[in-house]
């Protein structure tokens, strides 16, 4: 009899969960193709939608960087769409067509913990993305699986090795860290011995007491740098927010550090900067920052302090309006109250990075297209020259999956940031097999 | 409590967890619910529940150490990050079948944290929670450094757990995996501090002193306490492990410590259903935020996204502030009281 109640009460139950899950359980709206209209493709409506997203540290500890990548895509992608969108050559209709780009976006704060919930809602909006853009390096390494798993092509910006070895659906446009290290490294070298130093030189890194910080420091980069004639002198770590690193740097002026490399951003490097100069250390220690550290926010951070700072980059200088990328980059940030910074300028690149491989997989393909239309139109063997001279072009092929092989120098110098070296070969870091 | 006219008269009546039939039918019902919700559920909302039960486990075993035997800890998620590793290099190295990986796992974590654990015999409050706070950073830095073994910044990818024919691959199946095993995880932690152990704890938490006085063994009840919690963690990590099928440093960082104490806090500590609501309710918080966020930058595109971000973070902080204001016992209080009213009926609380 206890039995039959429970039955009783189970069965109607489940029924109406079976009823729930037929109904919320069927596929959802399909991306399907409007019959073709003719008439300039401006005045006909676009065909459909194509979607995007990004997570990435709006408000956590990299957000000083993030912040200004993310307005630079967002202003690029609202106007692309003010415009009407992507306009292709659809082989499917034989004529011009237009999708709109949607883009949405999540903040991690720069940890893995909210990742995965926040990958899974925007990856299964509709109709589903095609291409995303992880803004930090919590995002793209927790999410590396599940693009893999998803068919979702992931564009990163500066990366770790994990994120482009063994290659996976993730494609770095930007330098990885260890491979800026050692430019930095390379310069260093050349720079002590123009100076006409003698013996051993020692080299020390400085950074973020965090994986995205500790990652430039793998055996690879050390036995490079080793390679190079230097002696390492030691890991020193700083705070995300520190107040003063006097006691990091006397520290490595005991170990006789010549050289050391910061893995950080503006606001940490401002402090280094402010202390070297307190301690008088700017003529025995050679600051070198990597490409978020020499930003054009240091200045206004440390400073006349920031003087002497020297750092690796990739990028044009927000001055150089005589290339496209950077005319159309100041002239966008102008448009949308925004102050144009490097930053913003590698922003508007990340979204004409997100949108070209789409147009080529729709010129390919035709409407509608896939996560794996994008990942043969990212593996294009011509390459991406879409940045108009804000970064050189980029490449991806089968198995290299970082985009940018040329890096410079920059210095701070009389409270501007200038070139002080020509163009060179990033060191390769691919991890020992 | 009992509801008004329930009265106990046998032994096993008075141990019971679910003591009327009321009692069974709502487990059994809510028992239907969690599991059929894969029949329904788009892929965001297991992996969303699916993250709560794994942060579950892991405040639970908190919960323990710091809610029933009054012991700090801020080194949870280095403890959740040595199951991770454990479990990973248990099933791909040495091809350990998953069950066997999740108990090393949390062995290996609960072995760690009696190491660390062995401090609180001297110190305690907030000196204990440096040599916690210590364990964050020495297990941080090894995960960094035992390169052989961690993947080091490259990390390490994960294969899905198998458990006989039973392949985790999907997300529905690995919330059914995260499920079961959060279930257990949770009657066990229930069971456990109703036995001498679970006593003998809050004996230390409410008068150490007293407690040895009565014969409790302080050395070991405490190391014990640092084993469970981190026991806890260790197949916490192993779970997330296999749901994200990537382990790396940047998983297992401080902030996510400081959040799981936070969580116990907002849940109630010293109770096993405060650790499910603090997870529930800040996980729930969270996600609130980050969904109104592009809603409101649509509003207003003018202010961007970050602004919209910073403002979600500011109001998900001062309703955190306001809740310890207002109820700094924790939501189970709250729920305690209010089943306390309704069982009473018709009587006043």
């Amino acid at each position: 009899m206890k039995t039959k109640r429970i039955l009783r009460a189970v069965f109607p139950l489940l029924s109406v969960l079976m009823l729930v899950a037929l109904i919320f359980g069927c596929a959802g709206p399909q991306a399907t193709q409007p019959p073709a209209a003719g008439g300039d493709v401006m005045t006909r409506p676009p065909i459909g939608v194509v979607r995007g997203f990004t997570i990435t540290d709006l408000t956590g500890p990299t957000s000083d960087t993030c912040v200004l990548h993310y307005n630079g895509t967002v202003d690029y992608l609202k106007e692309l769409n003010a415009a009407g969108g992507l306009v292709y050559n659809d082989p499917k209709t034989g004529q011009k067509e237009r999708v709109t780009f949607e883009y949405d976006f999540s903040d991690c704060k720069a940890q893995a913990g909210p990742v995965p919930s926040q990958y899974d809602r925007l990856s299964t909006a509709t109709p589903k993305p095609v291409i995303y853009f992880a803004g930090c390096t919590a995002a793209s390494l927790t999410t590396l699986p599940f693009t893999e798993r998803d068919h979702i092509v992931q564009l990163s910006g500066m990366s770790d090795q994990a994120i482009w070895w063994p290659p996976k659906w993730a494609f770095c446009m930007t330098p990885d860290y260890a491979g800026d290290a050692c430019a930095g490294a390379h310069w260093a070298m050349q720079d002590w011995k123009a100076k006409g130093g003698s013996g051993t030189p020692n080299w020390a890194w400085f950074t973020l007491d965090i994986p995205f910080g500790r990652s430039m420091a793998t055996p690879e980069s050390e036995a490079y740098i080793k390679g190079l004639g230097f002696n390492l002198a030691g890991l020193f770590t700083m705070p995300f927010a520190p107040v003063d690193l006097s006691a990091e740097l006397m520290s490595m002026e005991k170990a006789g550090v010549n050289y050391f490399y910061s893995n950080d951003l503006p606001q940490q490097e401002a402090v280094v900067m402010k202390n070297l100069a307190g301690l008088g250390l700017k003529d025995k220690m050679q600051a070198i920052g990597n490409p978020y550290a020499i930003a054009e926010s240091i200045l206004d951070k440390a400073g006349v302090d920031a003087n002497g700072l020297v750092g690796v980059h990739f990028s044009a200088f927000p001055a150089e309006t005589n290339l496209p990328g950077i005319k159309d980059a100041t002239e966008m940030a102008a448009r949308n109250g925004r102050t144009m910074s490097t930053d913003y300028a590698l922003g508007l690149c990340v979204g004409r990075m997100l949108t070209e491989p789409v147009k080529r997989a729709l010129e390919a393909k035709g409407y509608p297209i896939t996560g794996d239309d994008v990942y043969q139109a990212m593996l294009d063997p011509s390459g991406y020259d879409v940045s108009g001279g804000i970064i050189a072009k980029v490449t991806w092929t089968e198995t290299e999956r970082r985009g940018l092989w040329i890096t410079y120098m920059r210095g701070v110098q009389d409270g501007k940031i200038v070139r002080i070296s020509e163009d060179f070969r990033i060191p390769d870091m691919k991890p020992q097999q | 409590m009992l509801p008004s006219g329930t009265y106990n008269v046998r032994y096993e009546q008075s141990m019971a967890i679910f003591r009327t039939r009321a009692q069974w039918i709502l487990l059994a019902l809510f028992l239907i619910a969690l599991f059929t919700v894969p029949l329904y559920g788009s892929r965001y909302i297991l992996s969303l529940i699916s993250m709560i039960g794994i942060t579950i486990i892991a405040v639970e075993g908190l919960g323990i150490l710091t809610g029933y035997s009054g012991q700090l800890s801020v080194g949870q998620a280095a403890f959740v990050g040595v199951g991770a590793y454990t479990s990973v290099i248990c099933m791909q190295r040495f091809e350990m079948p998953f069950l066997l990986a999740i108990l090393c796992a949390g062995l290996a974590s609960g072995l760690i944290g009696i190491i660390f654990g062995l401090a609180a015999v001297r110190i305690k409050g907030f000196y204990l929670a440096m040599t916690t706070l210590a364990a964050q950073f020495i297990l941080g830095w090894c995960f960094l450094h035992l390169r052989s073994w961690t993947g080091g910044t490259e990390g390490l990818f994960v294969k899905p757990a198998t458990i006989g024919p039973l392949v985790f691959a999907s997300a529905q199946s690995k919330y059914y995996l995260v499920m079961v095993i959060t279930v257990i995880m949770i009657f066990f932690a229930k069971n456990l501090m109703r036995t001498r152990l679970g006593r003998a704890l809050v004996a230390i938490r409410d008068n150490d002193l007293a407690a040895e006085v009565m014969g409790i063994d302080l050395l070991l009840y405490k190391l014990i306490a640092f084993f469970i919690c981190c026991f806890f963690a260790g197949v916490a990590g192993t779970l997330y492990a296999e749901y994200v099928e990537f382990v790396n440093p940047v998983q297992y960082t401080l902030e996510d410590s400081i959040l799981y104490v936070g969580m116990l806090i907002v849940g109630g500590m010293g109770s096993i259903m405060g650790p499910i609501f603090g997870v529930i309710f800040m996980k729930l918080l969270n996600e609130g935020a980050l969904y109104l966020t592009p809603i409101l930058t649509d509003m207003v595109p003018a202010l961007g996204g970050a602004i919209f971000s910073a403002l979600s973070t500011a109001v998900y902080a001062i309703v955190i502030i306001l809740f310890l204001v207002f109820e700094p016992k924790g939501i189970n209080y709250r729920w305690t009281i209010f089943k306390n009213q309704y069982r009473l009926y018709p009587f006043a609380y």
